[in-house]
């Protein structure tokens, strides 16, 4: 039963939720059209380090959840984001 | 037609101001577009690539039911997205793009040169969009068209959700019958798919649609 409940508690800490995950919050200009801004998420999510990404058009705000053990660049993320066709005035990381 | 009557035609064009929020000649990098516009007297298939946010290959097969009959169209093109403001509630857009391919007509084929310039304007709220395309024969004839458009959301849509437009579009052909063309319309889009439906003061509908993939 110890063995056991070792066993669960372990898998339970490694799990991502509980992992030294990062957040990317980028605040983008120009993103009006949630049609034209469907390449934001295509590409985001395109890259390994990406978990998830949320686009709200409302407060102009692109969240990055990444992988655990991953980190994605404000370089890259800010041309990933020019190739979309936009302009990053704010990259902010929790 | 001589490379100096083509350079004035390109020349004068550059001079147009023509706006056409949707017209998306050019999307983001990598990206693949399928777009369509489908009226009784005009349809219209427009492939194309971007290879860069600011630059895209396509072809465009046109048929226009002209006062002489039906014409038909099909045009390799290059386009630019000349400038771009984005700015936090709102992005404009310049465009301009040109190609040659060939008119068929009565089973006779020609050469074409064509150019388009849009210019677009929009929020989440309200957008304005002009677009003008004008092509060139051999023969030279010349068939030039423009649209004008004010559009307004009902409601701001979040990202993933469905988004709906009240349009208005002003239509000019002046080589078309009963020209020209007032055509209100309702615009969808949901994630990369975007269609438009609408019927002019004539009676003629209209069908659009655009993805992104």
């Amino acid at each position: 039963m110890r063995t056991f409940f070792i066993l669960v508690m372990t898998t339970f800490l490694a799990s991502p939720s509980f992992a030294n995950a990062k957040d990317l919050k980028v605040t983008v200009n120009g993103m009006v059209c949630s049609f034209c801004a469907q390449g934001i998420q295509k590409k985001l999510t395109a890259q390994a380090a990406v978990k998830n990404v949320d686009v709200n058009l409302e407060d102009h705000l692109v969240k990055v959840a990444l992988k655990d053990g991953s980190d994605l660049s404000d370089a890259i993320v800010t041309q990933i984001l020019v190739d979309a066709g936009y302009t990053v005035s704010k990259i902010e990381r929790n | 037609m001589g490379f100096k009557r083509l350079g004035i035609f390109l020349a004068s064009l550059i001079g147009l101001c023509s706006i056409n929020a949707h017209a998306m000649l050019v999307a983001y990098q990598d990206s693949f577009g399928i777009m369509g516009v489908n009226q009784a007297f005009h349809t219209e298939l427009f492939l194309n690539y971007s290879l860069t946010p600011y630059f895209a290959v396509g072809e465009r097969s046109i048929r226009f039911d002209t006062t002489d009959g039906i014409k038909q169209f099909f045009v390799p093109e290059a386009d630019f997205l000349v400038h771009r403001w984005n700015q936090p509630e709102s992005q404009a857009n310049i465009y301009a793009g040109g190609g040659y391919g060939v008119e068929s007509f009565q089973n006779q084929a020609q050469g074409v040169a064509m150019a388009n310039v849009a210019v677009d304007w929009e929020s989440r709220k309200y957008y304005l969009d002009t677009e003008f395309q004008s092509l060139l024969a051999t023969d030279s004839k010349s068939y030039n068209s423009a649209k004008f458009r004010a559009g307004f959301a009902p409601y701001l849509a979040k990202f993933d959700e469905l988004n709906t437009w009240f349009i208005l579009q002003f239509e000019t052909m002046p080589f078309v019958p009963n020209n020209p063309f007032l055509t209100p319309m309702v615009r969808l889009f949901y994630k990369n798919v975007l269609v438009e439906i609408g019927a002019d003061f004539q009676g003629n509908w209209m069908f659009n649609y655009m993805i992104h993939i």
